[in-house]
């Protein structure tokens, strides 16, 4: 297995590590995978508008993984890919626009088989700040990116993200006119990106009228509620952490998560239950302890209502 | 006659000065012509990369004759669609400036080029212009690539080989562009990206041209004049079928081979798959206005058939109508929501 560690937000510095690694050379900031590897190239470039681009374009024949580590600089990238797995894992396709932020591991495995086609373009704060006009819409989209730093905003690959994809990945094009076609290409996916969660947050469910503070404490409160889910804090103690009264406490809850204190445990809880179930590993009973139901009988009765299947039906379906 | 003067350096400081020609005051960067000059817009933008771009949709009452006092080294790159009362699109005007706006044309100039030309009157024009300098150039390109590419065009352009017409993808941006609303979140990115694309095309079809190996396009003038007649007779009513290659072929005064071979050659597909692709083009764009339902779009581009549309829809755009209609955002965005990572 071949591993690449960086915590790097400069490109070309990590185009190195992998020629490192890879025991090959960079030449006009691309790397071509060594036959013993795999087949592909791995380029990146910078664009005049001050975007970084790493682009991967390839198959390989050995296990790589991939270890970004959180860099202490705040950086963000939005990234496009379509990871094909080799045909014995299910599912064996991978595709997903994301954004993410570099404070945090991150970790991919690509097992000997995988295709990779990946697009990410990496900017800073201040990019992400000048990118927005000082307007309502601006506003809510930062304002909704600083309450979810640590957590991806994901949208499926659709026919449009990968038109532009395509585009940008097409081999032929020609080099005099390749920086306009790329940079033209990833504005695009970062316009109809924003653009998209702009309307999912104004969308009914999480519209945030909160102020900053108050967002900063319902995470508090989020992370208190779920942590452990065989005791859930009363009202009042988590009123004290957020430091509100529980009326308060409970519209701002509601005003972020789109739901009720408990409605929202339930749902995390539920859904850990299936999770749990999933993975194979836990009887119908554990799960069900585990989660913090004192029969078995609440338990399926709870399952049934979130999921509308009975939780050993749940497994029928998964084989 | 009106005359209007002013320097070419930015479009938000044109759309003051016709709004005080026409007396009246506009809103910052968009003017709507008051009914006693015409009617229809101009809504000028100054991008965040320093272009300037001018949309507008107009029919004028006058004549207007521009007058430009030049002050920097600019380009100015239009786009211009044009549609008469009549049909039958004469030659009359002798003035080359009034003919360049007759045609649905791409046209590049540059800050000496124009000090004067003159807007005809009753005649409904749909134009996009911008200004940039070289540097936007220099940002993506190499600074020889760009002395040879505006070199060569500009000595074509003077042999007066002005095959740049409006075509399928540039009309599509248009439209995108030519809104009186334009109704999107991000505006001005949105803006900003479509005008690059239209210069990204404009571009590298002419990098293309300047490449040696290329087979340049051998048709006169007057012929590219009478394709681009067809070309309008094509896409100006979907819900019709289009007139028969033998009614074209008259219109243009051509053998129907003859024909069809230019306008491939010129628009780069065959007559009717031209058509289809505008169609549906078309059709995507009245999806995307969300004020028609799939069955009404469907009908306005000339299909009694939903499933018919929806399979052609689909065969252009890989997806079906409803993706791009309201109803398919709202499903969409649910199935997201669901998506829990657990």
């Amino acid at each position: 297995m071949i591993r690449i560690e960086y915590n790097q937000t400069h490109y070309e510095k990590i185009l190195k590590q992998y020629a490192a690694q890879f025991g090959t050379k960079i030449k006009d900031n691309a790397i071509f995978l060594p036959p013993n590897i795999g087949n592909g190239i791995i380029r990146v470039l910078s664009l005049s508008n001050g975007l970084q681009i790493f682009i991967s374009n390839y198959t390989l024949k050995e296990d790589l993984l991939l270890y970004r580590k959180k860099s202490a600089k705040d950086f963000y990238l939005i990234r496009c890919e379509e990871i094909t797995l080799p045909a014995t894992i299910t599912p064996n396709s991978k595709s997903a626009v994301f954004l993410s932020a570099t404070n945090h591991d991150q970790m991919f495995l690509y097992p000997a088989g995988t295709s990779v086609k990946m697009l990410s373009a990496l900017f800073d704060k201040n990019w992400l700040a000048e990118f927005f006009l000082p307007d309502e819409v601006g506003d809510t989209i930062k304002k909704f990116l600083s309450s979810t730093l640590n957590s991806f905003v994901y949208e499926p690959m659709d026919a449009e993200y990968r038109r532009f994809m395509q585009e940008m990945l097409q081999v032929n094009i020609d080099k005099s006119y390749e920086q306009l076609i790329i940079h033209n290409r990833i504005m695009l996916i970062m316009e109809r990106f924003f653009t998209r969660l702009y309307f999912k947050i104004t969308d009914a469910h999480f519209s945030i009228k909160l102020s900053d503070e108050e967002i900063i404490r319902m995470k508090e409160v989020e992370n208190e509620l779920l942590k452990d889910f065989s005791l859930p804090p009363a009202i009042t103690q988590l009123a004290r952490i957020a430091a509100m009264s529980p009326s308060k406490l409970q519209a701002n809850f509601k005003e972020m998560f789109g739901m009720p204190v408990y409605q929202y445990f339930q749902k995390h809880r539920m859904n850990r239950a299936k999770a749990m179930l999933l993975s194979k590993n836990y009887s119908t009973k554990q799960v069900s302890e585990e989660v913090g139901f004192s029969t078995i009988k609440h338990f399926i009765k709870a399952f049934q209502k979130s999921f509308e299947q009975l939780p050993e039906d749940i497994l029928q379906n998964f084989k | 006659m009106i005359e209007i003067e002013y320097s070419n350096s930015d479009y938000i400081s044109f759309i003051k000065t016709v709004a005080k020609t026409f007396n009246v005051s506009s809103n910052g960067n968009f003017l709507a012509v008051p009914p006693k000059y015409g009617s229809g817009y101009f809504h000028a933008e100054n991008l965040s990369n320093g272009i300037s771009v001018l949309m507008m949709d107009r029919i004028l009452k006058e004549e207007i004759e521009h007058k430009i006092s030049n002050t920097n080294q600019i380009f100015i790159l239009q786009f211009n669609e044009f549609f008469s009362q009549n049909t039958n699109i004469n030659k009359t005007k002798e003035n080359t400036q009034q003919t360049d706006i007759y045609r649905n044309m791409v046209l590049l100039t540059n800050s000496v080029m124009t000090p004067k030309f003159i807007v005809p009157k009753d005649v409904r024009i749909r134009s996009i212009k911008l200004i940039f300098t070289k540097e936007h150039l220099l940002q993506f390109f190499d600074n020889n690539l760009i002395d040879v590419l505006i070199s060569s065009y500009f000595s074509e352009l003077l042999k007066n080989k002005k095959n740049e017409p409006v075509d399928a993808e540039y009309r599509s941006l248009m439209n995108e562009l030519i809104i009186e609303k334009i109704n999107h979140p991000l505006q001005l990115h949105f803006i900003q990206n479509r005008i690059m694309l239209l210069l990204e095309r404009f571009i590298i079809k002419c990098l293309q041209k300047i490449q040696p190996d290329k087979t340049t396009l051998k048709l006169s003038d007057d012929e590219i004049f009478r394709l681009m007649k067809i070309e309008s007779l094509l896409i100006k009513d979907f819900s019709i079928s289009p007139p028969n290659i033998g009614m074209l072929s008259r219109i243009s005064a051509m053998s129907p081979t003859k024909l069809k071979k230019d306008f491939k050659a010129l628009y780069g597909l065959p007559i009717y798959e031209y058509f289809q692709k505008n169609r549906m083009l078309h059709a995507k764009s009245l999806l995307l206005e969300k004020k028609y339902s799939i069955k009404e779009v469907g009908n306005k581009v000339g299909y009694t058939n939903l499933g018919h549309f929806a399979a052609s829809f689909k065969k252009e755009f890989n997806v079906l109508p409803r993706h791009f209609s309201n109803d398919g955002d709202a499903l969409e965005l649910t199935e997201n929501f669901l998506l829990d990572p657990v």
